[in-house]
Formats: structure tokens, C-alpha cells, sequence
């Protein structure tokens, strides 16, 4: 956490609230899938953790997906956006993070590159978040808990898709090694 | 975006398609206005606004903490499990479903309860008329079931 710069805390701010807003925002359009298919959700909460994977793949040091999902819980907490899971919602926050940090701690060790982990990690957070909310909240069973996972996992994997694109136009301007850039090279300046 | 990326997510896609579909045709609805109980292997359709209705009075507490009143008009739980006619038999609780499968659990002792769990008669945006269960006295609204369609007769 060292390194981190005040530009890179402030875009992590901004994607938790974003992240948590968002779900908010397409609700009435995730229902409306929800609804037809008579599941509990599954739509809105992946689209609001394709978020925490864009800065989680942009900003390259450990458990910042962790982190940014507790300071979500506390922000769902303090605006009383804990939904129906209640006081028990910084769990469904804080796991996911954990799921996105552990996918790309991996990607990095095995291809040498968190980009390369934002499609599975968008997914697995996807499907943790809503296995999450079943053990605490709704207890499906059979077909309809396998419905459930798997369209919060294909919902996760086209918002991971989305975040793909984001990182790669994101890139350029935000992240550590551009931030250490721009700090050194206004230190020629000055010097 | 990567070749591989986007074959997950038509894979994914294809296997939610077959999914939602098998699981939509294995759906058993009641029909609209009804609630079915459900008992072991027996199904039994009520109307369950059929008949006389009474007052559905009380306060219920959401997740922030804030109090709502509640006055409206339905059946007691109680009511529609008799009016099944299932619920003779020893029975532990009963899982009051939604339709987007949203369940809340109910011991026989809180049914049995005078004033304590209602289905309450609402009328949706389309002018249809669903059931909604309401569990007085509950610290949070975990257990305010909205669009009820199954009741299910549980003895564990």
C-alpha cells in the first residue's frame, strides 16, 4: 500500500462507489430478466462487481479487491443499502473481493499478467456474490439454485468482457507504473 | 477483446438458454389467483381471497429499522393452510414461496399465533391480484414475502 498514489486511492474510491450505485441504476433492467426467469437475481450484483475488477486489474498490489469490498460494506452499511441480507451484507461485499484478489494473484503467477484474469475473476466473484446471498438469504435448492449460478456466472462473464475493454482503454492513464511515471517525471521537472 | 474470452461467455450464454428453458417448462404454477399447497406428493389449488376476508393490522420493521404500518385485508396463514385441507396432519413449519422462489419459513406455534402471520390481498400495477405474506413482530421484513404462489407443508 506503500506505493500507492493519491490518484490510484482516489479511482479506487470511485469504482467502489460506482460498483455500489450501479446496482442501484440497473435494477428495474436486471428485474426485468430476473422476473421473467422467477429467480431471486443474480444480474445487478455482477455488473456492480465488474467494477472492483477494474481496479483491482489496474492497480497491481494485494487485496485491493478485498479492501475496496470493505469499504463498500461500510458504505452499504452507513446508506442502509444492505438489502435483504441485512447486517450480515458485508459478507456478500467482502467474499467476492477475496474470490477477484485470490484470480488475480494467480493470473499474475501463472501467465505473469492480471489482465489475463479479469474474464475469471469477474465470473467467480459473480457466482461467489450469489452463492453467498442463497446460504444467507434465499436457500434455493436444485434446478433453480443451478439457474441462479448460472446466470449470475454468464452475467458475470459478459460484464468481465465489458471490463476487458475498459482496462485496455483504462490502462494508458491509471495504474501504478503510470502514476510512478508521471511522479518522476515531475521531479525532472523540478530538479 | 480476446477470442477466448468471447467463447466463455457463448458457451455461457448456451448453457443459461438451456437451463432457464428446462427449468421454465418444469414450472408448475398455480394459476393466476391461486396459491398451491403443498403437502408431500399432494397439491391442493385454494383461492385463498375467495371467501370472507379479515383485517390484516400491524407494524413491520425493515432492514434500516424504520416501522411501517400495515392495514390491509387478506387471510391468516393459518386459514389458508386449513382451507387446503392438508394441514390436519402433525406438521413442523410451512415454507411460504414466491414466485421468483423467495421462501420464508413459519413454525406451526407462529401460525397458530392469533395476529402473527397474514397473507394479505394486493393488487399489482397490471390489475391482477397476488398474495403477500406478512410475519408480524420479526425484528426485519426477512420474512415479508411479496407474490406469493406455493405453500409447502413441511414436517423435518
Amino acid at each position: 500500500m506503500k506505493k500507492t498514489d493519491l490518484r490510484s486511492l482516489i479511482f479506487m474510491a470511485l469504482c467502489c462507489d460506482l460498483g455500489l450505485f450501479a446496482k442501484k441504476l440497473i435494477s428495474p433492467a436486471a428485474n426485468f430478466i430476473t422476473e421473467f426467469l422467477h429467480i431471486p437475481g443474480g444480474i445487478a450484483t455482477s455488473f456492480s462487481l465488474m467494477f472492483l475488477v477494474i481496479a483491482a486489474a489496474l492497480m497491481p498490489f494485494p487485496l485491493c479487491a478485498t479492501v475496496m469490498g470493505v469499504v463498500q460494506s461500510l458504505l452499504a452499511l452507513c446508506f442502509g443499502m444492505t438489502g435483504s441480507m441485512g447486517a450480515l451484507a458485508p459478507i456478500g461485499y467482502i467474499l467476492p473481493g477475496i474470490v477477484i484478489d485470490l484470480v488475480f494473484f494467480l493470473a499474475e503467477k501463472l501467465s505473469g499478467r492480471r489482465e489475463n484474469g479479469i474474464l475469471i475473476a469477474s465470473v467467480l466473484a459473480s457466482v461467489t456474490a450469489c452463492l453467498t446471498a442463497n446460504f444467507i438469504v434465499f436457500n434455493l435448492r436444485g434446478i433453480v439454485l443451478f439457474v441462479y449460478t448460472i446466470v449470475a456466472a454468464t452475467s458475470g462473464s459478459v460484464c468481465g468482457l465489458l471490463g476487458e475493454k475498459l482496462v485496455e482503454r483504462l490502462h494508458p492513464v491509471i495504474g501504478l507504473r503510470q502514476a510512478q511515471e508521471k511522479i518522476s517525471y515531475r521531479n525532472k521537472e523540478t530538479s | 477483446m480476446k477470442k477466448n474470452s468471447i467463447i466463455i461467455v457463448i458457451v455461457l450464454l448456451f448453457i443459461t438458454c438451456i437451463a432457464s428453458i428446462f427449468y421454465l417448462r418444469s414450472r408448475n404454477d398455480a394459476p393466476e389467483g391461486n396459491l398451491a399447497v403443498v403437502s408431500g406428493d399432494k397439491t391442493v389449488l385454494i383461492d385463498p381471497f375467495g371467501s370472507s376476508l379479515v383485517p390484516v393490522k400491524g407494524v413491520t420493521i425493515n432492514a434500516k429499522g424504520q416501522e411501517k404500518d400495515v392495514d390491509e385485508t387478506g387471510i391468516s396463514l393459518k386459514d389458508a393452510v386449513l382451507k387446503s385441507g392438508l394441514g390436519g396432519s402433525e406438521f413442523t413449519k410451512v415454507r411460504v414461496v414466491s414466485s421468483d422462489e423467495y421462501a420464508a419459513e413459519i413454525s406451526s406455534d407462529e401460525i397458530n399465533e392469533e395476529g402473527r402471520a397474514y397473507l394479505a390481498k394486493q393488487q399489482e400495477d397490471d390489475g391482477s391480484i397476488s398474495a403477500r405474506l406478512y410475519v408480524f413482530g420479526d425484528s426485519d421484513s426477512k420474512r415479508q414475502v411479496k407474490n406469493v404462489v406455493r405453500i409447502e407443508i413441511l414436517n423435518e
